[in-house]
């Protein structure tokens, strides 16, 4: 062999060496690692920052979002808080009144419901919590439609039915009514209390109860002393969370506000941006200044309590076996009155639904001589519907699909490294929880109105990314902490061990830590896909004339086209779907209401 | 021997926040060499184990391993660069895979010289070794901590690592399956002649297993030394206290009118020079003094010429392990010494008993002022 090489072959086998030494460079610097995690980590900051940043700067310009030749001003602050652009004292009380009322019945049964259920030998309680978490699948607006046609002052099977019984007009009763939203918005939080109580009482100690009483407490004294005490940070911190939603909430006022012309914040944003002509963006953004802070002094006041509770908590890390307080002799009549409760709280309606989908037109009544099926041959050809059908589910499939990524990457970020950003990143994932739902879109409207004005390929509005986006930060908070809650439970040993036996960090990823989180990243999956397709606020907010999804084509209906029976029919098969699935996925071990919302 | 050593650490350093902190460390492992780090827990002994695997970064100091630099203000080579094996204190079998999957999966990551052929064999090898060939294809979470124990020692060895470190490896099984392991490791250890640098809190594992053994407290090496030179003559006070199972008792030196000192204690006084006096200084002054228990005996009759004859009572007393323990106090004192002996003594609390001390076996330290 010469031993004299061409210019040609050292050039050649430098570069055939550049594999071998780019790999060297890369396993060094941990740069797989820290390209994957670093991606994850600037979307999940976009996706969070970004939109209220041009939330922000709209409530603040003179022009149109996207409209570049304007001004600073705060003329639209003006207009919201000195002027009269929006009824603003009202809708302060409004809010207040829907947040009281719904934290207040959330509290009253879920609080009660996870102490029968949890601390006491109730019968058939399995049962009742069963029904209970089952009827989370339904999204709030279906069941406001569903009062509406039940307990509703005009069209109630129910309340026609005993108006025509006793004789009278109008029964005093009247879910329109302010209190009456609140109740019913209520309704839909119960289980979210429930589940966020339920841990609290799982994990305490029964010994600390036990030894109260051994030395001299009575029942009560018990409780009051020693059980309420501990659970208290737990309340506390629902209570709070349950609030936030409160004031934030959008879907059961806007069914049944209507009628009466009941107005919260969530609404007026909406309609001051769908609902007027010219639309009010900038009094919209104005407007969600105000709410984005009180929920931030709220979230502020959450973290104190949350890092109490923590320190509360952490007095024993095992799930008891929690001992039992014997109901006695009420046990059955206390039974049977909560499965009344349940009944006509959470059941009935749902048949009542069902039995509406099968009339031509409903007018309060069963009526034998007018059944069809119609509703439902209408609601499986109408190709609008159709093409809502398809929206949600590839609204779902791709929404779920970037949640779980984002969220699975910042959980192994926020859990398993050292990188600078950690409490930052776990703050960002936790702030949509202050945003409701109809600040995030309109967020995120202003953020593609300006961007997309910047050049085309970036423009996302009109497109059913956007819908996808939004709904993935409504749910980035709740599915983030199923994802941290599960890290945790691995040892950080096992993807070390295959670090030293040799893997790269790639190969420890897909060997070691994919496997094993496969389950969590399942049930994160499910649970996004199952929660953004029933989501109402963001697609109503974003929507355009082709991306439609179901909520959004329900609401239409339901507020512009006359016909109760097909939004009826269109609302069963969507129930029927989504509680098929989620009973089809515990069929097959797939349960995450008990992992749900830590 | 005067090859390089397999392991050598010089002045790392690791902080964590306020709490924490590792001062500079030096530390070899040679070839073959067994050495332990021992320290009550959180003295930092995991932490530089955790640092030589490479999944902590030492804030300063450097890391050698076989020879090649793995850790230095320049570089820091990430854990699977560093060719080192690792059993954990909780052994880290990884659930989802078999024993087999398992114990192959260095072969299959790390780099090594062996064929992708002879892996089977190689598996198979390792587990004959561990005693474990019947188990390959069971999955991992149907194993009891023993064998989790030997998968995991599988695993760690099987693509011959230059450096096997170990954490705790036998803090987690019972108490009779502790000695069989510990008795197999040091079977392994001369059977596959391995350098180990091995973990533990627990002073009989360490003195049982290692060649050299390193004291820790507070993230600083206190001593270091064979384990016969610390057990015969500890020269911290720490050690002396961790080591334990020592009477320890209190004293002067006084010096009579001869010029000759005395060790006076509230119980006994002996000449000086004939007891083990561990410090150089002169002149009277506070000591401290320690007396193993197996180097009291009781005294059935007659006269030990040489020894130090005591009487006490008896305060407690009974069988403890393989032998019978007593605590013997004495007349207006508040000093009591526990006394081991092989065989049972019929005695109860109360009991006058007579003793005998070779003075040679008192330990005597000069207090540091």
């Amino acid at each position: 062999m010469s031993s004299k090489r061409s210019p040609a072959e050292a050039v050649a086998a430098r570069l055939g060496s550049l594999p071998d030494r780019l790999g060297a460079y890369w396993a060094g610097r941990e740069l797989p690692k820290r390209l994957v995690l670093g991606g994850i980590v600037l979307v999940v900051a976009l996706l969070t920052v970004v939109p209220l940043v041009f939330l922000l700067w709209t409530s603040v310009w003179s022009g149109y979002p996207g409209e570049f030749a304007g001004e600073l001003t705060l003329d639209n602050f003006a207009a919201v808080y000195l002027g009269d652009f929006f009824p603003i004292v009202e809708l302060v009380i409004n809010s207040l009144t829907i947040a009281v009322g719904m934290t207040a019945t959330g509290m009253a049964f879920g609080l009660g419901a996870a102490w029968l259920f949890v601390r006491t030998d109730l019968p058939t309680k399995g049962e009742m919590e069963l029904v209970l978490l089952s009827c989370q699948a339904i999204p709030g607006y279906v069941y406001a439609i569903m009062y509406v046609t039940t307990y509703g002052s005009d069209n109630g099977l129910v309340t026609a039915a005993i108006e025509a019984t006793l004789g009278i007009e109008q029964l005093p009763i009247d879910i329109y009514s302010p209190w009456g939203i609140a109740f019913i918005a209520g309704i839909n939080v119960v289980p979210t209390f429930y589940l966020l109580t339920v841990p609290a009482l799982q994990n305490m100690d029964p010994m600390l109860e036990e030894v109260s009483r051994i030395h001299g407490a009575s029942m009560l004294a018990t409780i009051r002393s020693i059980s309420f005490p501990l659970i208290k940070p737990a309340i506390l911190s629902a209570t709070i969370v349950i609030f936030l939603y409160g004031l934030g909430e959008f879907a059961v006022v806007s069914i049944l506000g209507t009628k009466n012309g009941f107005d919260v914040f969530s609404t007026a944003i909406l309609s001051a941006i769908n609902g007027r002509f010219p639309p009010g963006y900038g009094e919209a953004a104005a407007l969600s200044c105000l709410l984005l802070v009180v929920m931030l002094v709220f979230v502020w006041y959450y973290r104190q309590v949350t890092a109490r509770k923590e320190s509360f908590m952490t007095f024993t890390g095992r799930r008891h076996r929690s001992h039992v307080w014997s109901l006695g002799r009420w046990r059955w009549p206390l039974a049977l009155a909560l499965w009344g409760g349940l009944f006509f709280i959470w059941v009935f309606p749902i048949l009542v639904l069902l039995v509406v989908s099968v009339h031509e037109t409903w007018y309060g009544r069963l009526d034998p001589a007018a059944l069809t099926l119609d509703n439902y041959y209408v609601a499986v050809t109408d190709p609008n519907i159709q093409q809502a059908f398809t929206n949600s589910l590839l609204v779902a499939v791709g929404g779920a699909t970037l949640g779980t990524v984002l969220v699975v990457g910042t959980a192994y970020y926020t859990e398993r490294t050292d990188g600078r950003l950690r409490g930052v990143v776990d703050f960002l994932t936790l702030t949509p929880l202050a945003v409701p739902g109809i600040i995030i879109g309109a967020g995120l409207l202003f953020t593609f109105l300006w961007v997309g004005n910047v050049h085309p390929v970036v423009d996302l509005y009109g497109t059913l990314a956007i819908i996808i986006v939004g709904c993935v930060v409504v749910f980035l908070p709740v599915s983030s902490r199923i994802a941290v809650g599960n890290i945790v439970q691995i040892h950080s040993d096992l993807e070390e061990a295959a670090r030293i036996s040799g893997a790269t960090w790639l190969g420890q990823m897909r060997e070691i830590f994919l496997p094993l989180f496969k389950n969590t990243t399942v049930v994160i999956w499910f649970f996004l896909a199952m929660h953004v397709i029933q989501l109402l606020s963001i697609p109503l907010i974003t929507y355009t004339s082709d991306t439609v999804v179901i909520p959004v084509r329900l609401y239409q209906l339901y507020m512009y086209e006359p016909g109760i029976a097909l939004v009826a029919a269109i609302s069963s098969i969507f129930i029927l779907l989504t509680v098929g699935s989620l009973l089809g996925l515990r069929r097959v071990g797939v349960t995450f209401y008990e992992l749900g919302e830590r | 021997m005067t090859t390089e050593p397999q392991l050598s650490v010089r002045g790392i350093t690791k902080r964590f926040g306020s709490a924490f902190e590792l001062s500079a460390t030096d530390l070899t492992v040679g070839d073959d060499e067994i050495v332990a780090l021992l320290g009550p827990s959180g003295c930092g002994k995991t932490t530089i184990l955790r640092c030589i695997a490479g999944v902590e970064t030492p804030d300063s100091g450097s890391v050698e391993i076989g020879g090649r630099v793995v850790d230095s203000p320049e570089i820091s080579a990430p854990p699977e660069e560093r060719n080192v094996g690792m059993v954990y204190q909780n052994y880290a079998i990884w659930p989802h895979k078999t024993v087999y999957e398992n114990v192959v999966f260095p072969l299959e990551h790390a780099s090594h010289g062996i064929p992708e052929s002879e892996y089977d064999e190689r598996v198979a090898e390792m587990l004959e070794l561990m005693e474990i060939p019947e188990l390959a294809d069971k999955p991992a979470t149907d194993l009891s901590g023993g064998q989790q124990q030997r998968t995991a020692l599988a695993r760690a060895l099987v693509y011959e690592p230059d450096l096997l470190l170990m954490d705790e490896p036998l803090s987690n099984l019972d108490r009779e399956l502790r000695k069989q392991m510990r008795y197999e490791l040091q079977r392994l250890q001369h059977e596959l002649s391995v350098s180990i640098l091995y973990v533990t809190h627990d002073q009989e594992e360490a003195f049982y297993l290692a060649d050299r053994v390193i004291i820790l407290h507070e993230g600083r090496v206190v001593e270091r030394g064979s384990p016969e030179e610390l057990y015969e003559s500890p020269k911290s006070a720490f050690t002396r206290r961790f080591i334990g199972a020592r009477n320890p008792f209190n004293g002067r030196i006084e010096v009579d009118g001869s010029g000759g000192r005395i060790l006076t204690t509230d119980f006994l006084d002996v000449e000086l020079t004939s007891t083990n006096y561990m410090s150089n200084g002169e002149g009277p002054g506070e000591v401290s003094c320690f007396l193993r228990p197996e180097d009291v005996s009781i005294c059935e009759n007659g006269d030990s010429p040489g020894r130090v004859a005591l009487q006490g009572t008896v305060v407690a007393e009974g069988i403890l392990g393989d032998r019978y323990e007593v605590t013997v106090g004495f007349d207006d004192t508040d000093t009591e010494l526990t006394v081991h002996c092989g065989e049972y003594r019929n005695l109860s609390r109360g009991d006058r008993l007579d003793l005998r001390v070779d003075p040679a076996a008192i330990q005597v330290y000069r207090n540091e002022t």
